[in-house]
C-alpha cells in the first residue's frame, strides 16, 4: 500500500477519525442546494387531494398559464446551440420536451464535468464546461439534459446524461446568475415562499409636528399676525430602533410584525416669566385650567425646552419590491404603529398662544401612526442590508381633546438594518 | 438509522435521512475538507459541493465498498476539483524553489494531537498539502495521483517528499515532535516499552 511507512501509518491513525464540527448553518446551505424534486413531491403527497382538481384545472384550460402556475425559471441564453469543452470537442445539446407543459422545459446543470465525465483518456484534460444553447426560454428546475457528442469521438454516445440540479443550487453557485430571472413563482420567489426572516433596524430620525388650531382662533385676538408665525418650535434629533418578522405573502409582497421603540423631539422656546393663569382649552374646561411661568413671545431669559416622548410601537405593515434582482432591490414598506407612550416632556401652548404649560398628563398615551419607508436593500453574504429614507406620521392628535391646538407629530428618519432569513 | 436505511432514504431525497447522513458523517468530512482547504470557509463550501454530490449521486454507490469510503472518495474529489477550479493547487504545484530535503524522520510520537497535525497541514502550501493528503491520508498512489491532479509521476513524489519534509519542519518549529537526534531515540525507547 502506497504512503504506508511508519510515518504515514502514524498520520492516518493521528488524523483520519478526527472530527471537526462545521457551522450550524451549513445544513441549511446544503438543502437549499438540493433537488426541489423531493420537496415538491411531499408537497403533493401532502396535498395528494387536491391533485384531482389540478388535473381538472389543466384539461380544462388550453395554453393557458398552467406553465406559470408551476416553479418555472426563465433563462435567457446567448444564441449559441454549442457546448465547448475546453475549445477540444464540440458537444450539442439534447433536451427533453414537455409536451404538456410546454416545450422547452429541461433543467441546465454544468458543473465540474471532469467529475461526472467517464474516466477516459481522452476526457482527461476536461475539466470545465461552458454552456451555450441557442434557446430563450422557460426551464424547469426538475428536469434532466442529456448530452451527446456531436462529432464522433470516442466517447460515448451519449457521452454521459447528468442528473438533475437545481436552479437554486446553479443560482447559489453563481452559474448563470446572470441569465436567471423569476417568471411567476421562479426561483427567488419559491425560496422566499417559506421565508420568514428576521428584520432588525435603527433610524436616526428628526422630528417635527404639524401645528394646527382646532377651533379656528382668530390669531389677531391674541396680537399674531398670522398662523404659527410667533410659536418658535424646532425640529430636534430622535431614533428609532426595531426589530420585526418579515413573512412572504406572495412574490415580491412580504408582510412585518414587530416590535419599535421611538424617542422623538422637538424643542420650544420660551422665557420665564411672573407664575399666572392660563387656559390650555379655548372653551374654559376646568382641567385645562394650569398656572404658567412660561410666556410665549414676552418674559426674560429665553431657552428652549424639548417635546419629547419615548414611544413602543408594534407596527403592522408590509414590503413590496419594487424591482426584480433578487440580490439588490428597491422595497416600498408601509405600516400602520399602534403606540405608547412611556414617557413624555410636554409643553403645551395656551390657547391665548401667550403661555406655555408642562402638561404631559394632557398628551393622548395610546396613538396610532402610520409608517412609510423606500428602502434599497442588497445581499451580503446571509443578509439582506437596508438602508433608505423613511417617514412617520402620527394620525391622532398627540394630545387630549381638550387641548386647543391639534398637534401631529412627523418623524423623518433614514433607516439602517439587515434582514436575516429565519429557518 | 441504519447505514443501510440512510442509503435507501437518500436514493429516495428523503430528507430525514439525508439529514442523518449528514449529521453522521459531516463530522469526519469536514476534517477531510479542512485539510484540503487550508481554512474553514473554503473547507464549508467544499463540504457543502460535495453534500450536494453525494446527495444526487448517491444511486451510483455499489454497496461493495463501504459507504463512508465512497462518501470520502466523493469528497476527496470535490475538494480536488475545487481546488482546480480555483488554480490554488496549480500555483502551489509549480513551486520548484522549496527546500528540497528529504525526510529522514521516521515518525511522529505519538503524543502529538491530531488538532495541531492538521492546522500544521492546514498552513502548507495548497500544492503540499494536496499531495500530502492524498498520499499519507488517502493512500493514493504516486501514479494515482499524478493522474488526478494531471501532472507528473515523478513531480508527485518530489511534491510529497517536500511536503513531509515541510511538515515535519514545522512540527519541530512548534515544538509539537522532536529534532531528528532526539527523535530516535525516543523512537527506541517507545519500542523498547512496546516490547
Amino acid at each position: 500500500m502506497p504512503g504506508s511507512d511508519f510515518f504515514e501509518q502514524e498520520l492516518r491513525e493521528r488524523i483520519q477519525e478526527y472530527i471537526m464540527r462545521p457551522s450550524g448553518e451549513l445544513w441549511e446551505k446544503i438543502e437549499a442546494s438540493l433537488p426541489i424534486k423531493d420537496r415538491r413531491s411531499k408537497f403533493f403527497k401532502k396535498y395528494v387531494l387536491l391533485l384531482p382538481f389540478l388535473i381538472l384545472s389543466i384539461s380544462f384550460s388550453k395554453n393557458n398559464h398552467i406553465v406559470g402556475s408551476l416553479p418555472l425559471i426563465k433563462i435567457q441564453l446567448p444564441s449559441n446551440n454549442k457546448v465547448f469543452v475546453k475549445s477540444e470537442l464540440d458537444i450539442s445539446i439534447n433536451h427533453s420536451s414537455n409536451q404538456i407543459f410546454g416545450p422547452h422545459l429541461f433543467n441546465a446543470i454544468i458543473e465540474d464535468a471532469s467529475f461526472l465525465l467517464p474516466k477516459s483518456n481522452t476526457t482527461t484534460n476536461v475539466s470545465s464546461f461552458y454552456l451555450q444553447p441557442d434557446i430563450s426560454n422557460q426551464y424547469q428546475r426538475n428536469q434532466s439534459i442529456t448530452f451527446y457528442t456531436k462529432k464522433p469521438t470516442t466517447l460515448p454516445t451519449p457521452s454521459f446524461t447528468l442528473k438533475p440540479i437545481s436552479i437554486n443550487y446553479l443560482y447559489n453557485k453563481n452559474i448563470f446568475s446572470e441569465y436567471i430571472q423569476k417568471e411567476q413563482s421562479g426561483l427567488e420567489e419559491s425560496k422566499l415562499k417559506k421565508r420568514k426572516a428576521l428584520f432588525v433596524y435603527f433610524s436616526p430620525t428628526i422630528s417635527d409636528r404639524s401645528f394646527s388650531p382646532k377651533n379656528k382662533f382668530s390669531y389677531t385676538n391674541y396680537g399674531l399676525n398670522n398662523n404659527g408665525n410667533q410659536i418658535a418650535h424646532k425640529p430636534a434629533f430622535g431614533w428609532e430602533a426595531g426589530l420585526a418578522f418579515l413573512k412572504q405573502i406572495k412574490p415580491g409582497v412580504q408582510i412585518r410584525s414587530g416590535i419599535q421603540f421611538n424617542y422623538s423631539c422637538y424643542t420650544i422656546s420660551a422665557s420665564q416669566g411672573a407664575p399666572e393663569f392660563t387656559s390650555l382649552s379655548s372653551n374654559g374646561i376646568s382641567v385645562s385650567r394650569r398656572i404658567s411661568n412660561l410666556e410665549n413671545r414676552n418674559g426674560f431669559k429665553n431657552q428652549k425646552y424639548p417635546n419629547s416622548s419615548y414611544q413602543i410601537s408594534a407596527p403592522i405593515g408590509m414590503m413590496i419590491r419594487l424591482n426584480k434582482n433578487p440580490k439588490s432591490n428597491l422595497n416600498i414598506g408601509m405600516s400602520v404603529q399602534p403606540s405608547y407612550t412611556v414617557h413624555a416632556s410636554a409643553y403645551l401652548l395656551s390657547a391665548d398662544y401667550r403661555n406655555y404649560v408642562e402638561a404631559p398628563d394632557m398628551l393622548r398615551r395610546f396613538n396610532i401612526y402610520s409608517g412609510a419607508e423606500l428602502v434599497y436593500s442588497k445581499k451580503i453574504g446571509q443578509y439582506y442590508m437596508i438602508a433608505g429614507p423613511q417617514l412617520r406620521y402620527q394620525l391622532l392628535s398627540g394630545h387630549k381633546k381638550e387641548y386647543s391646538f391639534r398637534e401631529n407629530l412627523i418623524d423623518y428618519g433614514f433607516k439602517l438594518g439587515f434582514v436575516r432569513d429565519l429557518p | 438509522m441504519t447505514e443501510e436505511s440512510i442509503l435507501n432514504g437518500c436514493i429516495q431525497q428523503e430528507p430525514a435521512a439525508q439529514k442523518e447522513l449528514y449529521e453522521r458523517f459531516s463530522g469526519k468530512m469536514f476534517a477531510v475538507c479542512y485539510r484540503y482547504a487550508g481554512n474553514k470557509q473554503d473547507a464549508e463550501d467544499m463540504l457543502q459541493e460535495s453534500m450536494v454530490r453525494i446527495f444526487s449521486q448517491i444511486h451510483q454507490f455499489q454497496q461493495k465498498g463501504s459507504f463512508e469510503g465512497w462518501i470520502r472518495k466523493v469528497i476527496v474529489h470535490t475538494c480536488i476539483n475545487q481546488l482546480k477550479k480555483q488554480k490554488k493547487f496549480n500555483d502551489c504545484v509549480e513551486i520548484t524553489q522549496a527546500e528540497y530535503l528529504l525526510s529522514k524522520a521516521d515518525s511522529i510520537p505519538s503524543i502529538v494531537q491530531a488538532k495541531e497535525i492538521i492546522e500544521c497541514i492546514g498552513a502548507m502550501p495548497s500544492g503540499y498539502r494536496t499531495v500530502l493528503n492524498l498520499y499519507a491520508l488517502e493512500g493514493y498512489s504516486h501514479r494515482e495521483i499524478a493522474e488526478l491532479l494531471e501532472i507528473e509521476e515523478s513531480t508527485s513524489r518530489s511534491q510529497y517528499n517536500r511536503a513531509k519534509k515541510l511538515l515535519e519542519n514545522l512540527l519541530i518549529s512548534k515544538n509539537i515532535i522532536l529534532e531528528s537526534k532526539q527523535l530516535s531515540s525516543w523512537q527506541q525507547l517507545k519500542t523498547k516499552l512496546s516490547v
